[in-house]
């Protein structure tokens, strides 16, 4: 269905157009918030929020951007919300401002299988990112979107999309030199 | 140690190179739905009955209130008593009434 067409439709509440655009897009939100959330459960839920927010705001979409990268947008939003939700619950309960980090080390299964252990120590590295420099390395990393798509997704300049990717990386590189010190000793 | 550490390091950023898209659980969309429908307010529909149900107990009510002010006085003590009303002037005796009707002070 051409998209103009798809909107249109969505727009007047057809109920066929929506099951079309969550079949075109639940595995593009799907892999988005798990990449980001590192927690199935977490991430289903973050899926049909996403989903949810665009059946009811589908009427304001102006289509100033592509529908896909509205949706990213949506679903980004909702995962940092899951994100800064969790983190106030574990605050509230450990008393510490720190970066909280998963206890259970997290395998996506889009991993090749030679770089599982590997992906599970990034993707806990990836945790104690800022959450701007964790969408950032996230929606490049696993959308495998480029710069330009990034900062439209995140509305913000490609130059602080190309300095949140540089500071993750940094941050990244910092984290799993300590990691490695750590299996030294 | 620290080529091999870099090297370590340089592998594990790569390691989600060629990453497979995971895919959505099944049902994803009958659950979107279900969501959807949770979250709708209920309609509260007036029936014509209802209405004129509520009409006549509002009625009821102001003309129990009415009787009440009309058919009770107070006796001073601020206990109140039935008396019954005196046709053509102010009621004798009910403690609203007198507040409006008392006499003017002699200056």
């Amino acid at each position: 269905m051409d998209e103009a067409l798809l909107i249109r439709s969505l727009k007047d509440g057809d109920a066929a157009a929506f099951a079309t655009l969550v079949s075109l897009h639940a595995n593009r939100v799907y892999n988005t918030v798990l990449s980001l959330l590192q927690n199935e459960a977490d991430a289903e839920d973050a899926a049909q929020e996403t989903f949810v927010a665009v059946y009811q705001a589908i009427k304001t979409f102006r289509g100033e951007a592509q529908l896909s990268t509205w949706i990213y947008r949506i679903a980004v939003q909702k995962a940092l919300e899951s994100l800064r939700k969790k983190n106030r619950r574990k605050e509230s309960s450990t008393g510490s401002e720190a970066a909280q980090v998963e206890a259970a080390p997290f395998h996506h299964p889009g991993v090749a299988l030679q770089n599982k252990e590997r992906a599970a120590v990034l993707f806990r590295a990836m945790q104690t990112l800022p959450h701007n420099q964790r969408a950032a390395f996230t929606l490049h990393k696993t959308e495998g979107l480029s710069y330009a798509e990034i900062a439209e997704v995140l509305e913000v300049s490609l130059a602080s999309v190309e300095s949140l990717i540089y500071r993750a990386r940094q941050n990244l590189q910092r984290a799993l030199s300590q990691y490695w010190e750590e299996q030294k000793r | 140690m620290q080529d091999e550490q870099q090297v370590w390091i340089d592998a594990t950023l790569a390691s989600l190179d060629g990453l497979q898209r995971a895919s959505a659980p099944a049902g994803l969309h009958a659950r979107v739905m279900a969501r959807i429908a949770a979250g709708k307010p209920k309609r509260i529909i007036l029936r014509a009955p209802m209405v004129w149900l509520a009409a006549a107990g509002f009625l009821l009510l102001v003309g129990l209130n009415g009787y009440a002010l009309l058919h009770h006085h107070g006796n001073g003590d601020g206990s109140l008593s039935r008396t019954h009303a005196q046709p053509g002037g102010p009621l004798p005796g009910n403690p609203l009434v007198e507040e409006y009707f008392a006499p003017e002070p002699i200056l």
